[in-house]
């Protein structure tokens, strides 16, 4: 990444150096953005790894490659990494962190050496966890169920728990910067209703940051307590509760898988109407169900508990409210597709990235409401369904709406075009990969396949197999970009400032964008998603 | 916030940690623990409202406190909605 | 909106006190956590609070409630002679540092007596604490460590805080307007001590 500097005139913020100083103590928000991405996209490699030794593993019926305890622990560091290290500071803390002030037409965020601090935070915590691992590996699950964690697991847990601690911070501190800006930095003129549906689900995501993680925080405190000192509120023997805890987990970590998708809606409401020309359908019917969103995600958590004996009157409940979060999440889908309805659609990459994300967010959300359902999640819960279904959810959501976004604006990062054609094999290779990897884990959770074990009967073993041929696929698709990505910074075509013809501030500015974001403080003066068709010669600016 | 209000805050946090420490050595049951927590909720309002300042401090900020008060509740509600009906 | 906040700066004046808050939210819930794993286990079958309470020392408490409430009378006096660059500003934060210190003496010293007694749930407690029924009071203890060690420890940092501001008071841009923030976060430590406070000391 030495190349991209820019003709001098341009003073793009790739010119204030390329020493390491001009990178790790830098406050400007573009250039944590790439500290962010740089470490996440390592964190991403070493949660594959492992999921690729867990693949492996499951391809033939017997425990042929690593015995249930590796195995064990292979899970767990795939999720906590995953979970933590990846997908909750994912599209926040890289493309957010690049687009927030530049959306608003601000020159930082609110508090840039907050923002600079939340990283090295964020290595402190997750490089913790990580020597956790190396130094002999966690094996409770990235869910850390009392009393496994507490009285029965022998592994580092503390450790990898502090790890997870201290990235909360992390969370926290990036949460409350962008809350602060999106009150506080908005250009003249830019009213709540005039934001991009990708700042309301930042702020969205933020909100769920700073109210849940907390909590999270709470309950590792009190599994560290436990193991260290013997502060027993989580053990039965001394008249504590271990349902207390998935009560705190949960509160997080159901909100928690909110701050991972709802930045991937937003990417979403921004690149569909770009590539059909058409405003978006219903803006503040999308905007205000990111926040409903925000809020339901706190009344639901008790469904990852049905089988745990909490009450069954709250299962009921918790059953219903569940229920009642697909509504935001469903009008959402209505208004993407309306969207669509009649535009003029064109397939770049980043589009059918985006394309991606709808089928497999709906599937996924749809498999939710299966288990939501209290009957049908006794027979499926702690199944391959589930994995299947957060699967869905997670990686052919989120993943996919991150590889949108970083398609999507990778030009107004870098000042570069990548290969469009190498992009959308790219595309339809995780497409079918991903497909070919999870749908069969449906099946297998439907028929009866727990999770968590590492061998099983050999009646699964053809699904089995095909999951780990799909693997295969989906991981040549997650190495594609790194390559045709990485290529371009060298030696492609320079990017214009705007060359997907998109509405939004961030589109005004240089590609890449000069240091301070803006050669003048922008003004908005109407709302986003000022498309039209047919196209024709129109300003990028919205009007 | 003057001296004044600061002094005058200060006096009737004092008074009031004596009356909830006062309450605790006539056995009312019940009422005990409701005068404890009308005390404190009475001393976090004072310190909220004077030293905190936020009589004064605008909409925005009243509403991030709200939201701090509603969310516990959420917390709350739903969690002991287990624990009653077990 | 008002438009001298919007875009120019990256906003120190209207910004700061606005995130503290935020971050006093985060921090809400965080005890608000824990106090709801006191609650249940005060709810719990078997467990004696009552009894649990009236081992500790309700003078030390009432003390120690006193000297962080005086405290924070003196970090408000600290912010006023802020805004008024008088140079008892200062003075009153290096006071409010004392007084936090003098909170984490009591505090230790409460602790020290109690591990004396064989209450702290540190090993086990049935060989060291001489009463009957030693698991009655365990719970009790549990949480009473949990609730106060976690508001030490934000007391700690708080005194790093404003005790930072006082001895670089000079070197900061804007020392007043810091140190108001920093109140900001002190008070909410004496906010959580008098919810604290009741539940622990006074549930005999
Ligand atoms: C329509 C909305 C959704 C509903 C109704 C729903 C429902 C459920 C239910 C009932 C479970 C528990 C299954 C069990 O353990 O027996 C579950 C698990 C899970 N869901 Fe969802 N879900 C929804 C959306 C999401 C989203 C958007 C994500 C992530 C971005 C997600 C991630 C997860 C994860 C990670 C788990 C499993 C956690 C574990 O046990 O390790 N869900 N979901
Ligand atoms: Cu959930």
């Amino acid at each position: 990444m030495t190349a991209t500097a820019e003709a001098p005139d341009r003073r793009s913020y790739f010119a204030e150096g390329w020493n390491p100083a001009a990178w790790l103590l830098s406050t400007d928000h573009k250039r944590i953005a790439w500290l962010y991405l740089v470490a996440l996209l390592a964190f991403f490699f070493i949660g594959g790894a492992a999921a690729t030794l867990i693949r492996i593993e499951l391809a033939t019926p017997a425990a042929d490659l690593v015995s249930d305890d590796t195995y064990n622990k292979l899970f767990t560091v795939h999720g906590i990494v995953m979970v933590w290290f990846f997908l909750i500071p994912s599209i926040p803390a890289t493309l957010g962190n690049f687009l927030l002030p530049l959306m608003l037409g601000a020159k930082d965020l609110a508090f840039p050496r907050l923002n600079l601090a939340s990283w090295y935070v964020f290595m402190a915590g997750s490089l913790t966890t990580l020597y956790a691992v190396i130094a002999g590996g966690v094996d409770t699950g990235w869910t850390f169920y009392t009393p496994l964690s507490t009285m029965f697991s022998n592994s580092h847990v503390s450790l990898a728990a502090a790890g997870v601690f201290i990235v909360g911070f992390s969370t926290i501190m990036t949460g409350i910067n962008f809350i602060v800006t999106t009150h506080k930095l908005r250009a003249p003129g830019q009213t709540w209703f005039r934001l991009p549906i990708f700042v309301w689900t930042l702020y969205a995501t933020s909100l769920v940051m700073v109210l849940a993680t907390p909590v999270l925080a709470a309950s590792l405190l009190l599994i560290v307590a436990d193991r260290v000192f013997g502060i027993g509120i989580f053990d039965p023997a001394q008249g504590g509760d271990p349902l207390l805890f998935q009560h705190l987990f949960w509160f997080y970590s159901h909100p928690a898988v909110y701050i991972m998708i709802l930045p991937g809606m937003g990417v979403v409401s921004e690149i569909l109407p770009c590539f059909s020309r058409r405003p978006l359908f219903g803006y503040r019917f999308v905007a205000y169900s990111a926040m409903g969103i925000a809020l339901l995600g706190f009344l639901v958590w008790g469904h990852h508990m049905f089988v745990s004996g909490q009450s069954s009157f709250a299962g009921v409940v918790f059953s219903f409210l569940s229920f009642c979060i697909a509504v935001p999440s469903a009008i959402k889908v209505f208004n993407w597709t309306l969207t669509m309805r009649k535009g003029s659609i064109t397939f770049e990459t980043p589009m059918l990235y985006a394309l991606g994300f709808l089928g497999l967010f709906v599937f996924g959300g749809l498999a939710g409401l299966f288990l939501a359902a209290l009957a049908v999640d006794v027979h499926l819960t702690d199944t391959y369904f589930v994995i299947a279904h957060f699967h869905y959810i997670m990686v052919g959501g989120m993943v996919t709406a991150f590889m949108a976004g970083l398609h999507f604006w990778w030009p107004k990062m870098t000042g570069r075009m990548y290969s469009e054609t190498w992009g959308r094999i790219a595309a339809a290779t995780t497409f079918v990969g991903f497909n070919l990897t999870f749908f069969p884990q449906f099946v297998l959770g439907y028929l009866g396949m727990p999770r968590r074990y590492h061998t099983y009967p050999d009646e699964f073993a053809v699904w089995n197999m095909l999951s780990s041929a799909g693997a295969v696929i989906l991981a040549f698709g997650y190495l594609m970009p790194l390559c045709y990505l990485g290529w371009s910074l060298f030696r492609s075509r320079r990017a214009p400032d705007n060359p997907w013809d998109a509405t939004g501030l961030e589109w005004q500015t240089s590609s890449p964008p000069p240091q301070h974001n803006f050669a003048t403080q922008p003004e908005v003066t109407g709302p986003p998603y000022q498309y039209e068709l047919p196209e024709i010669d129109r300003p990028a600016a919205p009007r | 916030m003057t001296i004044r209000a600061a002094l005058l805050t200060y006096v009737g946090l004092l008074l009031l940690l004596a009356l909830t420490v006062a309450s605790t050595f006539v056995p009312l049951g019940a009422g005990n623990s409701l005068i404890n927590l009308a005390v404190a909720v009475a001393k976090a309002a004072l310190i909220g409202m004077v030293f905190m300042h936020l009589r004064r401090s605008g909409l925005l900020v009243s509403l991030t406190v709200a939201v701090l008060l509603f969310w516990i509740c959420l917390m709350y509600g739903l969690t002991l909605n287990d624990y009653f009906t077990r | 909106m008002s438009a001298e906040a919007q875009g120019h700066a990256t906003g120190v004046e209207p910004s700061g006190e606005f995130g503290v808050f935020v971050f006093l939210v985060s921090e809400g819930l965080l005890f608000s956590a824990l106090i709801l794993g006191y609650l249940v286990a005060r709810l719990a079958p078997g467990a004696d609070f009552a009894a649990g309470s009236r081992e500790l020392s309700l003078p030390l408490g009432t003390l120690n409630t006193a000297v962080l409430l005086s405290s924070s009378f003196c970090i408000a006096l600290a912010t006023i002679w802020g805004s008024e660059r008088s140079r008892w500003a200062r003075l009153a934060a290096l006071a409010t540092v004392a007084l936090g210190i003098v909170f984490l003496c009591i505090k230790g010293y409460e602790y020290f007596e109690e591990a004396q007694k064989g209450l702290l749930p540190f090993r086990d407690m049935s060989d060291r604490y001489p009463k009957a029924e030693p698991q009655h009071l365990r719970l009790f203890f549990d949480v009473y460590l949990a609730l106060t060690g976690t508001h030490a420890l934000h007391v700690i940092s708080g005194i790093g805080l404003v005790g930072g501001i006082a001895l670089f008071w000079r070197r900061l841009a804007r020392p007043a307007h810091t140190l108001k923030l920093a109140a900001l976060y002190w008070h909410f430590i004496d906010v959580i001590w008098v919810f604290l406070f009741p539940l622990l000391y006074l549930a005999r």
